[in-house]
């Protein structure tokens, strides 16, 4: 049977918006990128252009076809193996191993992710101590970064900007079939880690250290280990291989669900929790719905099911990923304000000129404006592992 | 009807005007002041925990002084001289860490408060301060076994028990700990700076340094259940010495040692005209 795709009229913006968008986001990346201490040499200069470009086109692409999911795709997961490349070559070359050191966890000099920070904000709160040890910049970065992030986009980060989340994705999206349809999930598979998120919570703050870090964490796997010098160590390394090796690479493989992300992440709770007061949420037209399914099976997050989406709207673990929006038949789905608040008459269709009001109206989309704002802060954060990613692989096939 | 209409656009537009300025505005101010937000959460007080700083006390010692450094008989450069003379170890704690990841093995340290030069600060990212530690308890023999070891500073012990000797020198990152008998059983962690804010603005400058051996709990477990007796040298650093510490032409300490000696200023030698050690002890709490 031949692949039906949308035609998704209702995402797809104009080539005057699409430019315009575009060229708008290279100002405020350049603006973003120099304004966190601007370029170091012309090669870095370099990189940063080719990768800005390679960003742009991706989001001019978006725009143009209105194919959130597909290009987001592309570039989150290529975003995901530049992180795992220059991550793992940096300790791999810094260090001779992918170990975390007893000894840079007394200097405080362990990479911190944004995973911890659910961790670490009670014992802060409590103590006033950041119980992770890493750079204060660092940890104070990845703070600020979850809060703003949290509160304005919420768990869109993890379809966007997350370097793990792009494994999982990766994954999921390399089989053509599923192999394992993946059913009505039950309620403890469906809140699990909303308790795995309460449980390293309250047990990090019992402990003043980071439990998801120490015992949990599947993406210790394709970053750094903590040294293995006793025989707990042997038993949590041995934990973070199967969980990788289950949760982000089987599962996907075998679902096409990012069953990482969708299900047993704590952040990803963490960031469900804010998702009554994000600025952008997906909502079902229920006028317009065919109750067909199609959304539900293709949610990579299990954020849809029959309560929801005769609600009309996702649950709060939604990503905003866009994959509903591209596979409905009907284009019942798009991206609100709170309130359910749209933008207004649909865009104009294709082949219609649409003039100044069509362009003001395209820009008054939530989808445009949340696409912009979530890749503005995606490329940022990405920006570093693509152009590391890029630099090492030059320098070590091609000497440059 | 009309009048909720022109509502709801008002509502609509205020809504997308309010999403543009978040996104482009609020959320990269954000991100670029970032360094601000670091101030912000330093001047609250709050800190890095690496546990080093307020693990659990389990014992601790006691004050000790720092008797003159003869300057005329230092060659070394000014800078180094004075960060000699105004070393003094005020305390040495055994502590137990918890959490960080850490728990299982670094459990215990040295602690050495008081002006050591900065490593990592200095060229060559070494240290103009030698110290080392023994300790441990439960041995009968009056004269440990190694005593004449080279790597056992030219001292006597008045008192044989102790079992393990930390030696922290120069690339203050890698302290080793030997046994009784001279064999390096393990390496421990070095130097862990005390970054402090002044006035609450945080410029992270350095204040105050203090030295850490951590070792593996698992060796001194036995040991801090009773009063534990330990020794103490620091010195300038000699790299042609085999303990590290600078010697004279005729293989004493130079002068520019200090002992933990039980809070007496003069130090007793014997016929062999070695520094005699007392003790010092650790209570445990």
């Amino acid at each position: 049977m031949k692949k039906m795709f949308t035609p998704l009229v209702s995402q797809r913006k104009g080539w005057a918006s699409s430019i315009f968008l575009t060229l708008l986001f290279l100002i405020f990346s350049l603006f973003m990128g120099l304004g966190q201490g601007g370029l170091p040499s012309l090669r870095d200069g370099i990189l940063y252009g080719i990768v800005l470009a390679f960003s742009a086109a991706i989001l001019f692409l978006i725009f143009r076809t209105g194919r959130i999911h597909y290009w987001r795709r592309i570039f989150f997961s290529t975003y995901a193996v530049a992180f795992a490349i220059n991550f793992v070559w940096w300790t791999m070359g810094d260090r001779g191993h992918m170990w975390l050191l007893d000894k840079e966890m007394l200097y405080a000099k362990a990479p911190m992710c944004h995973m911890v920070v659910p961790m670490l904000l009670l014992p802060l709160l409590f103590t006033k101590k950041i119980i992770f040890p890493t750079a204060f910049p660092q940890a104070s970065f990845m703070i600020l970064l979850v809060i703003v992030v949290g509160i304005v986009y919420g768990r869109s980060f993890c379809s966007w900007g997350c370097f793990f989340g792009g494994q999982d994705e990766l994954f999921a999206g390399l089989p053509r079939k599923k192999r394992w349809a993946i059913g009505k999930l039950p309620p403890f598979i469906r809140y699990f880690s909303y308790g795995l998120l309460a449980f390293i919570v309250m047990h990090s703050l019992a402990t003043l250290s980071p439990t998801y870090c120490m015992w949990f964490c599947p993406f210790k796997t394709s970053s750094e280990f903590i040294e293995v010098n006793s025989f707990i160590r042997v038993i949590q390394t041995f934990i973070f291989v199967i969980l990788w090796a289950g949760l982000a690479v089987v599962l996907p493989l075998l679902t096409k669900k990012r069953t990482q992300c969708g299900l047993f992440c704590p952040m990803g709770a963490f960031f469900s929790c804010t998702a009554r007061i994000n600025l952008f949420r997906i909502a079902i037209d229920r006028e317009k719905c065919g109750n067909c399914g199609l959304c539900e099976a293709a949610c990579p997050t299990f954020s849809l099911n029959e309560e929801s989406l005769a609600k009309g709207k996702t649950l709060n673990n939604c990503t905003r990923c866009g994959a509903c929006i591209e596979a409905c038949p009907k284009a019942a789905i798009h991206f609100v304000f709170p309130g359910g608040i749209k933008s207004g008459p649909p865009a104009p269709a294709e082949g219609e000129k649409s003039g100044w009001r069509g362009f003001l109206q395209e820009l008054a989309d939530p989808a445009t404006i949340f696409v912009m704002g979530i890749f503005l802060v995606a490329n940022v954060i990405a920006s570093e592992s693509l152009i590391g990613a890029m630099s090492r692989l030059l320098r070590y096939f091609f000497k440059i | 009807m009309e009048t909720q209409e022109i509502k709801k656009q008002g509502r609509r537009r205020g809504m997308v005007a309010f999403a543009w300025i978040t996104v482009l505005v609020i959320v990269p101010l954000g991100f670029m002041l970032s360094d601000r937000f670091t101030l912000v959460l330093k001047s609250l007080g709050v800190q890095l925990h690496p546990n080093l700083d307020d693990g659990k006390k389990l014992v601790e010692g006691m004050i000790i002084a720092s008797p003159p450094v003869k300057e005329a008989l230092y060659d070394g450069n000014k800078a180094d001289l004075r960060n000699m003379r105004s070393f003094a170890v005020k305390e040495v704690v055994f502590r137990r860490f918890s959490g960080v990841g850490i728990a299982d093995r670094l459990n215990l340290s040295f602690e050495f408060n008081g002006k050591l030069s900065d490593p990592q600060q200095s060229s060559q990212h070494f240290s103009n301060i030698a110290i080392h530690v023994f300790f441990g308890g439960g041995i009968t023999e009056k004269e440990p076994a190694a005593a004449s070891s080279p790597i056992i500073p030219p001292v006597a012990f008045q008192e044989g028990p102790w079992q393990y000797q930390v030696i922290i020198d120069g690339f203050h990152d890698l302290p080793r700990i030997y046994d009784k008998n001279g064999q390096l059983i393990a390496l421990g962690l070095g130097l862990y700076l005390k970054w402090e804010n002044r006035d609450g603005k945080g410029d992270g400058k350095v204040v105050s340094t203090r030295l850490t051996a951590a070792l593996p709990r698992s060796m001194f477990r036995s040991l801090l259940k009773k009063p534990m007796r330990f020794y103490i040298i620091a010195g300038a650093p000699d790299l042609r010495s085999p303990c590290l510490l600078r010697l004279d032409e005729s293989g004493r300490l130079a002068d520019y040692a200090t002992y933990g000696t039980d809070e007496k200023d003069t130090v007793a030698i014997d016929g062999a005209g070695r520094p005699i050690l007392h003790p010092l002890i650790l209570q445990p709490r």
